[in-house]
């Protein structure tokens, strides 16, 4: 396992103020993920888990500490550099798709590429299809989402967030929204995805899921709670299971 | 097409409504504009050009007939360049029906040498044949005449005449006859001759000296006064008599020009109201369309957008707004301007040929079809773009709201039924939204209270400047004659229930700083039943026992002369001293007059027992009656020897009046009718787009039990309820922005404010056209989404 720290978190702190008072989501973070690593964020509702990843992608700001994401301290960028930063060095993935309503598929997966002016334009399309291809939708390329179901939907958005090639995807409950089913072509996605050598970090409540990645972090009240590095031994069988536990 | 640029033009035609009304309100602003530019370029252009062609004179002096000889010593005098000499002979024309029509006939020595304010062959005989007559081309609907048939025309001393119609000309010099009710027509001198029994003129046109000018510092109008002046004296110290005060052109502008301009510039004003309230439609439309599309803009921000390019992205779209507005209203702008232009120039015969409106015109419109809705966007653009992912992505399309001040008065009034409250509440939840909305519709409502309520005025004006002329019939005769004879002679015609002989002169008052005005004096009865004045301050003649006093008109007050004052009238070259015992408002008048007791009067200038004028009352007091006894006095008058210059009936003078102000009438209710165009649609697009942005909430309402019909209630009475607040502030708003443009239309027209008078009608109509389109406006989507399936309505992004 590589060991190259991509995301680094020190004494973050993030209080909401609210009509009934001031709120600490997150109480003094430190968090190193390295490349490649495969990171399940577990907890329950309130813990802190989507707070945590908005810090990381630069969705949301810190009240205090520091962001430190593929060598670049986030919050140091302006807010239109920051996008583009996010926008070529992150992938972003929601629970809600959230795909432009009135857009294809394909545009869809363009819409960073065009934003960001990555790849020349006779390129982006022909990698939006490549994308789509890669993730079986590319019969589906000129449809809107609402023509979609939620697993397509999904498949876009995860194809979305690879347009730019970036090193590192985040995912919010990428598959709160799916049948279990569903919910598991999903996550081998995203197994291709770290043995083609990404950095996945992802909220998620499924414990089926999140006992197949390779670091897991328990959030409660705003803390980091437990850290497990999670070492998966092939049985003959070809199945996986957990051999090792390693506490932290 | 890049996906950014793709989702501007998917968001514009999958809602087809909200592109719509956006674009609808644009054309509508560009529209009003344009047209009335458009038509103020033609107009300008047009009737500016047609006037330098007819080698226009800088002024004119009307007087009794002079040889022809005079005009040589005229014509020396160092500071008159060129002079033209016409007859006027006026005379009644009989018509088919029976009934007659003024004719002022025209002669001039020469037609085809004509040195000033030339006259042109429209068809037929050029010049005109001896015995026959050419009809001016405005005035030919009046006599309901064509070029070939015979006119009857009663001469002023009663003899008829027929005349053969020759041929048709185009007289630009004239005002248009159609306005004021003349009929024009044009003889040799020998046929005027034989129609007056005389060769004589009684018209000088004349030039100003460049090089005179040019020394006097003045400018053309001013220097145009004195000489006119200088005329005057000369012609008088020979005894010729200048019978109206002299009419001095604007250079450059044809007559009536200055009436046009006022049209234009009211319509203007009204039109850029109505242009700046299509812009409050844009900014209300477009904060809806961002307000909706939040989600999407803090994604496009988590996928690697700027601001400033979602910025651009709805901008854009805003100016795609404008392209399609652009080519909707160009082609009718250039419709309305042809039209407007055509219906302005027949009323005052501008023969327009070229209806081409300027190069800027275009670049006018095209400035405000695409750069303003950019700007009007702007606002709600940068603020609404600026919010951050994490604000935008939250939005889960149900808004929190905080109780307010609003919320916890509404929880005391607990008579009203859930549903209803929750409607005053939602009213109230959004306060930059519904600021918009209100703003609008007050703006919208405010100025279309104030379209009827300038045109409410304007007739109470109209009413006003009527109920002055409190006669039937007025008769001005070609010299003085006898009072009691001309008074008897009226009094024995049947259907002539009282008569007044005045008399009247045209002279000039010296102000204190020794320049002089002109002034026309009536001298008439202090207990005038024929003539009842709007005071303004001091009294009428009947209250004062002041032999010498005078009472003013407004304008003549305008010069700086009040009651109490002394006024010096010179006349006939001598001074004579007047007491100012009232001003009285002048209506629709540009002209100086005043009145005083006909005795000083006649004795003044040296008339006692003469009359010059007769006012008539006729029984019934109707048209036929009036047209009837014209005839009869006619004939009475022209048997006992008495020559009729001019007469003129109550019911022309009102026709004479509704003419001229028909247009200004006619376009400030198609300006009313564009406002309703474009309160509508912000109506129309805020509600809807209220509705449609709610969509979750309906689903919420109805997952827990709400009814259809309770959640189109809900919806319904909050537009109703903003329809009506709207319409309240609105003819609130409507008090002072009515009175400012009655005063500035009845400034434009005729240098004093206009009766004013508020049209409730007009008020009342607005609220139920913005009470009508709030209810309609939102029933047809809150029906249409209560009719979505719940899993439709709680997953629909707008």
């Amino acid at each position: 396992m590589a060991t190259t720290p991509l995301i680094e978190l020190r004494g973050v702190h993030k209080v909401y103020k609210t009509a009934a008072g001031s709120f600490p989501a997150l109480k003094g973070i430190n968090l190193t993920v390295s490349e490649g690593e495969f990171v399940a964020l577990i907890g329950k509702s309130g813990s802190g888990k989507t707070t945590l990843i908005n810090m990381i992608t630069g969705i949301d700001y810190p009240t205090d500490g520091t962001v430190k994401v593929i060598d670049t301290e986030i919050f140091k960028l302006q807010e239109g550099r920051l996008a583009q930063w996010r926008g070529k060095n992150m992938g972003v993935i929601f629970q809600f798709f959230q795909l432009l309503p009135t857009l294809t598929a394909i545009e869809n997966v363009m819409l960073p590429m065009d934003f960001c002016n990555m790849y020349n334009k006779k390129e982006r399309p022909e990698r939006a299809m490549h994308l789509l291809d890669q993730m079986g939708l590319a019969d589906h390329a000129n449809k809107i989402p609402s023509t979609l179901s939620g697993g397509q939907q999904q498949r876009v958005a995860i194809a979305r967030a690879l347009a730019n090639d970036p090193p590192l995807i985040l995912a919010d409950e990428p598959t709160g929204n799916l049948d279990s089913k569903t919910a598991e072509s999903i996550f081998e996605l995203f197994e291709d995805l770290i043995q083609n050598g990404k950095t996945i970090v992802m909220v998620t409540h499924d414990n089926d899921l999140a006992s197949r990645v390779n670091r897991d972090l328990t959030m409660a009240d705003g803390l980091i709670v437990q850290d497990r590095q999670i070492e998966h031994a092939i049985q003959n069988d070809g199945a996986q299971a957990v051999a090792q536990e390693t506490a932290q | 097409m890049s996906p950014r640029w793709r989702k501007i033009w998917s968001d514009l035609t999958v809602n087809k409504t909200r592109t719509v009304l956006v674009v609808l309100s644009i054309v509508v602003g560009i529209f009003a504009v344009g047209s009335i530019a458009g038509t103020a370029a033609i107009i300008d252009r047009e009737s500016k050009a047609l006037w330098m062609s007819i080698d226009p004179a800088d002024g004119s002096l009307v007087t009794t007939p002079f040889e022809a000889a005079l005009a040589d010593d005229i014509t020396a005098m160092s500071n008159v360049g060129t002079i033209q000499l016409r007859r006027t002979l006026n005379t009644r024309a009989e018509l088919a029906d029976g009934t007659e029509k003024d004719l002022r006939i025209f002669a001039v020595p020469d037609y085809e040498a004509m040195q000033l304010n030339r006259i042109e062959s429209e068809s037929g005989d050029w010049p005109p044949p001896e015995d026959a007559i050419l009809i001016e081309r405005n005035t030919l609907s009046l006599l309901d005449i064509s070029e070939g048939d015979t006119l009857t025309v009663r001469l002023p001393d009663g003899e008829r005449r027929q005349l053969p119609v020759a041929g048709v000309t185009y007289d630009l010099s004239q005002p248009a006859g159609s306005v004021l009710d003349i009929a024009y027509g044009y003889v040799s001198p020998a046929t005027i001759a034989s129609l007056n029994g005389g060769e004589s003129w009684n018209t000088i046109l004349f030039t100003v000296d460049d090089d005179a000018l040019a020394a006097s510092g003045l400018d053309r109008e001013s220097f145009s006064a004195q000489v006119a002046n200088d005329i005057r004296d000369r012609v008088q110290a020979q005894d010729v008599i200048v019978v109206a005060p002299p009419f001095i052109s604007v250079p450059g502008e044809p007559p009536g020009y200055v009436f046009i301009v006022a049209l234009l510039v009211v319509l203007g004003v009204v039109g850029s109201l109505t242009f700046i309230l299509s812009g409050f439609l844009i900014v209300n439309i477009i904060s809806a369309l961002l307000a909706q599309q939040t989600r999407q803009i803090g994604v496009m921000k988590a996928v690697g957008a700027r601001t400033s390019q979602v910025v651009g992205m709805y901008l854009g779209m805003a100016a795609i707004f404008g392209v399609f507005a652009l080519l909707i209203a160009l082609p009718l702008s250039f419709l309305g301007a042809r039209g407007l232009a055509g219906f302005i120039g027949d009323l005052n015969n501008y023969k327009i040929t070229d209806f081409s409106a300027p190069w800027w015109i275009f670049a006018l419109q095209i400035f405000i079809g695409v750069i303003i809705p950019v700007l009007a966007a702007l606002v709600p653009v940068i603020s609404g773009t600026r919010i951050t992912v994490r604000a935008a992505l939250d939005s889960r399309g149900i808004d929190a709201s905080n109780t307010s001040f609003f919320d916890r008065l509404l929880a005391r009034f607990q008579m009203f039924p859930r549903p209803v409250l929750l409607s005053f509440r939602n009213t109230f939840r959004q306060k930059g939204r519904l600021a918009l909305t209100l703003a609008t519709l007050t703006l919208a409502g405010a100025i279309f209270a104030t379209v009827f309520t300038v045109r409410n005025s304007l007739f109470a004006t109209l009413d006003d400047a009527l109920a002055y002329e409190n006669y039937s019939v007025a008769i001005d005769l070609a010299e003085a004659y006898d009072r009691d004879a001309l008074i008897d002679a009226a009094e024995s015609l049947e259907s002539v229930s009282a008569v007044e002989a005045w008399t009247e002169v045209t002279e000039r008052i010296r102000l204190d700083d020794q320049s002089d005005e002109d002034v026309n004096i009536l001298g008439l009865p202090t207990d005038t039943q024929m003539l009842i004045p709007l005071m303004q301050s001091g009294v009428w003649l009947d209250e004062s026992d002041v032999e010498n006093g005078i009472v003013i008109n407004t304008n003549i007050a305008d010069l700086g002369v009040t009651t109490g004052d002394t006024l010096t009238v010179i006349v006939r070259g001598e001074p004579t001293e007047w007491q100012v015992i009232g001003v009285a408002r002048a209506i629709f008048s540009l002209e100086n007059v005043a009145w005083t007791r006909y005795d000083t009067l006649a004795e003044t200038i040296g008339e006692t027992g003469l009359a010059r004028l007769l006012r008539v009352t006729t029984s019934p007091n109707d048209e036929a009656t009036q047209n009837a006894v014209v005839g009869t006095l006619s004939d009475s008058f022209a048997s006992a020897g008495f020559a009729i210059e001019g007469t003129q009936t109550f019911a022309a003078l009102e026709v004479s009046f509704n003419t001229r102000f028909n247009v200004l009438v006619l376009s400030l209710l198609a300006l009313a009718f564009l406002l309703a165009i474009v309160g509508g649609l912000g109506i129309a697009g805020t509600t809807s787009i209220n509705v449609i942005e709610r969509m979750r909430e309906i689903g919420v309402m109805r997952s827990v039990g709400a009814a259809n019909y309770q959640v189109l209630g809900i919806f319904i009475v909050e537009a109703v309820f903003v329809g009506f607040i709207g319409w309240l502030l609105g003819s609130l708003l409507a008090l002072p922005i009515s009175r400012a443009l009655s005063d500035g239309v009845g400034i434009a027209f005729s240098n004093a404010p206009l009766t004013y008078s508020f049209d409730v009608g007009g008020a009342l109509l607005w609220l139920a056209l913005a009470l009508g389109l709030a209810f309609l406006f939102s029933f047809l989507p809150a029906r249409r989404a209560s009719r979505l399936t719940l899993r439709e309505v709680l997953s629909y992004e707008g």
